[in-house]
């Protein structure tokens, strides 16, 4: 390195250092003088940056070696998990505990026959091996509730069963299996999205109208016969639509901001061509999520056999041979099961008011008598 | 027995032990709460490639200071112009929108100057780079300056390309962005022209920081505040307590009324304090005038973005074109100008906008009047109590 370059070099890290006090009129830094100095530091850099990456693999090598568990695998239901020999049993309850939810209706499938659960509940986490089969892992630290690892089982479950579907073109993106609709704060969801939708056909569907229902999911006729022009610029401005390139931003654009309500609907059609655009309900996965739950636990035993046997006709079919209904009885269990899980309308003020008065009144209480255990 | 005192803290002690013992995870894994050593060629690396990385960033500003302001130069006097790289042209219509945008800036509040040229860059990340060398994303950069005896203001936003990040600058002549300023630190430069030489300097050593806001009609007007500020006075106490043990002192001593204190928060020595150092670095050795963004440490809850766009506002154009173009020193320029010291200023600056606190240990005005209050309550109750409770 010529003396200049070193120069150089020396005064770009002393401005890295002491980057406020050293002022560059101090020195001329050139174009020439920058350049030597990277092709000076540039190989030594990439030599040490090997040398760590070889490192940093030699040592997580090292610590999966050690820290491999010595594993034992059992069945629940059609599940096989593998656990560390000191976590079977509690592996055992909560696995057990879950399939509880699933075995009325899930007789048999492919992808849980091939598949392996793994369960590890520790704060020390190590490794369980599992080679040559699809494995779902099921791995929470220490400090992870225990609803919380029955939730992680759920959700793996889940995703193996996704594996039964495939990805058919008829049916992707309307059956998605994730977990049993458990969750009060789930469920309460699917009324408030229901009643904020800006389509006069999500209304008609809480009012009992189950064709609307079944249109504004996406398996019966064209969703837009159910609402106006003026609500599929609301749903374009709400996401709606994925819009992409020049065309899509300026159609955007002119729907949108400009209210050009014929561009929305221009809009809609040609993300239609390109078989990009979902009914409202449909793009709302809670809906499909329940709509599919509710079928199975309808059709009871055997459900989801018929569901994998039918699903590659379309999802409607599939939903109807799962349930052993028709589209009609079908939405209107599910109509019914989101009234019923309708969320309160008030905010509950007066309830904790009273709770909070109750409580000032105990502690008041106790602070007006006498006692023993007082200070002093 | 009957519980005394020293048992309920033994219990209060023993239950707080055990649910802290209970808390903590079984074993605590390594590299759970603690990064793990570094490895000597680690450390080499890291510091290897810092130096690189900045000399590359040095590198690339230069070329790009140089190519971009021959092309503001061969502009006519006033000219406006947007470059952006192949394959992330806004659509026509984006484009005079965002035209349109400019205009109406800079034809709304005083006349602007006629010679300044104003640029809108948006940068390959890559463009200028030496080929073996990472490239990460900047915040937005202003160069100003003069080439030829023309000046130039540009705004240049450098990032990774193809990506959509570019549509952001577009996406601010949409109608629910119309607060936006597209000016940005140019918006001063644009009306005023170039600065004056020490100006110039003190604008590059930090000063800029205090020209980043922007400030719409009636924006410091009774009611008004700039986002971030504290909405009441009583929110303004509190925000002050709670930073009082991280800010600098000399915030501290000028919020209690020492003029002194409040004239050294405007110079370069304490605005540089709280700018990335890495960015800082870049400007002092290049062209390039400010790092939009920069300012990763604030005392004065991110508002000094807004002074410069206050004193225009407060004294009016035409003596902050005076300030502005002055040939002085940065405080001679303000005194000249405004007829104010810089601390006299800010001290009422920091008073509007954080407060006042009162100096010392002692307890404000009203924390002592309450306690008094209160005191005098509670002894009034234990009156009463005493005298109901006499047998006579």
């Amino acid at each position: 390195m010529s003396s200049r370059g070193r120069s150089t070099w020396v005064v770009v890290i002393g401005l890295l250092a002491h980057s406020t006090a050293a002022t560059a009129q101090d020195v001329e830094i050139t174009e020439e003088s920058l350049l030597a100095h990277i092709d000076s530091m540039a190989p030594r850099m990439r030599e040490a940056l090997a040398a760590t990456q070889a490192a940093h693999a030699a040592r997580e090598k090292a610590l999966r070696q050690v820290n491999v568990a010595t594993t034992d695998t059992f069945s629940v239901g059609l599940l096989t998990i593998v656990a560390p020999i000191d976590q079977v049993e509690i592996a055992h309850t909560l696995y057990s505990a879950v399939w509880h939810e699933y075995e009325r209706i899930v007789d048999r499938s492919p992808t849980l026959d091939e598949a392996y659960f793994t369960f590890q509940w520790s704060s020390t986490q190590r490794g369980i091996p599992v080679e040559d089969r699809p494995v779902f892992r099921v791995e929470g630290r220490g400090f992870v509730t225990r609803s919380g690892m029955e939730a992680q089982i759920r959700l793996a479950i889940g995703r193996a069963l996704l594996g039964d579907i495939g990805p058919a073109p008829a049916s992707s993106g309307k059956l998605r299996v994730t977990a049993p609709v458990t969750a009060s704060a789930f469920r309460s969801s699917l009324y408030r999205h229901l009643a904020a939708l800006p389509a006069v056909g999500a209304h008609d569907c809480l009012s009992g109208d189950s064709r609307a229902c079944w249109d504004m999911m996406g398996y019966g006729s064209d969703w837009r016969d159910w609402s106006t022009q003026v609500e599929r610029r609301a749903l374009m401005e709400l996401g709606y639509i994925y819009v992409r390139g020049e065309t899509g931003r300026a159609s955007l654009r002119a729907c949108v901001w400009e209210r050009q309500l014929d561009e929305c609907d221009a809009a809609f059609e040609r993300e239609e061509q390109r078989g990009r655009v979902y009914a409202p309900l449909q793009r709302f996965h809670e809906a499909n999520i329940s709509l599919l739950w509710l079928a199975l636990e309808e059709g009871g035993e055997g459900s989801w056999g018929r569901l994998i046997d039918n699903h590659h006709l379309s999802a409607a079919e599939a939903l109807s041979a799962a349930s052993g209904l028709s589209h009609d009885e079908l939405t209107e269990r599910w109509r019914d099961f989101i009234i019923v899980n309708r969320p309160r309308s008030h905010a509950d003020i007066a309830g904790s008011g009273l709770l909070a008065g109750l409580w000032i009144l105990i502690f008041a209480g106790l602070a007006m008598r006498s006692t023993r255990c007082r200070f002093g | 027995m009957p519980l005394r005192m020293r048992h309920w803290t033994g219990i209060v002690a023993t239950a707080m032990a055990l649910l802290a013992i209970w808390g903590l995870p079984p074993i605590a894994s390594p590299g759970f709460f603690a990064s793990a050593p570094k490895y000597a060629d680690q450390i080499v690396s890291e510091r290897l490639s810092k130096s690189v990385m900045q000399s590359n960033e040095i590198l690339k500003r230069l070329r790009w200071a140089d190519s971009l302001t021959a092309i503001a130069a061969a502009l006519p006097p006033g000219a406006v112009f947007v470059k952006t790289p192949g394959g992330a042209r806004p659509d026509d219509q984006t484009l005079a929108a965002f035209h349109d945008r400019i205009s109406q800036e800079l034809e709304s509040g005083p006349a602007r100057d006629a010679n300044m040229r104003l640029g809108f860059i948006l940068q390959r990340m890559t463009h200028g780079s030496h080929p073996d060398v990472p490239n990460p994303s900047w915040p937005m950069e202003t160069y100003l300056g003069e080439r030829n005896g023309n000046p130039y203001c540009l705004s240049v936003y450098a990032a990774g390309l193809p990506r959509r990040d570019f549509d952001w600058i577009f996406r601010a002549v949409w109608p629910s962005n119309r607060k936006a300023s597209l000016l940005g630190q140019c918006r001063l430069p644009a009306r005023y022209g170039m600065p004056g030489p020490q100006i110039m300097e003190w604008l590059e050593a930090g000063g800029m920081s205090l020209a980043t806001g922007s400030a719409p009609d009636g924006y410091f007007g009774p009611g008004r505040r700039p986002w971030g500020a504290a909405q009441t006075p009583f929110a303004m106490r509190r925000a002050q307590r709670d930073q009082s043990w991280r800010r600098d002192v000399d915030v501290d001593r000028c919020i209690t009324g020492d003029v002194a204190a409040c004239a050294h928060l405007l110079t370069p020595r304490h605005l540089g304090r709280g700018l990335n150092p890495q960015y800082q670095a870049v400007v002092s050795a290049t062209p390039l005038t400010h790092v939009d963004g920069s300012r990763r440490r604030s005392d004065l809850a991110f508002l000094e973005a807004y002074i410069l766009a206050q004193l225009e506002d407060e004294f009016g154009s035409d003596r902050f074109l005076d300030f502005w173009t002055s040939e002085q020193s940065f405080e001679d320029a303000f005194e000249d100008a405004f007829g104010v010291e810089t601390g006299v200023w800010m001290s009422r600056w920091v008073n509007q906008w954080l407060g006042e606190y009162p100096a010392g240990p002692a307890p404000t005005r009203s924390a002592g009047l309450g306690s008094v209050l209160l005191i005098s309550l509670c002894a009034g109750f234990a009156g009463l109590w005493a005298r109901r409770r006499k047998v006579h």
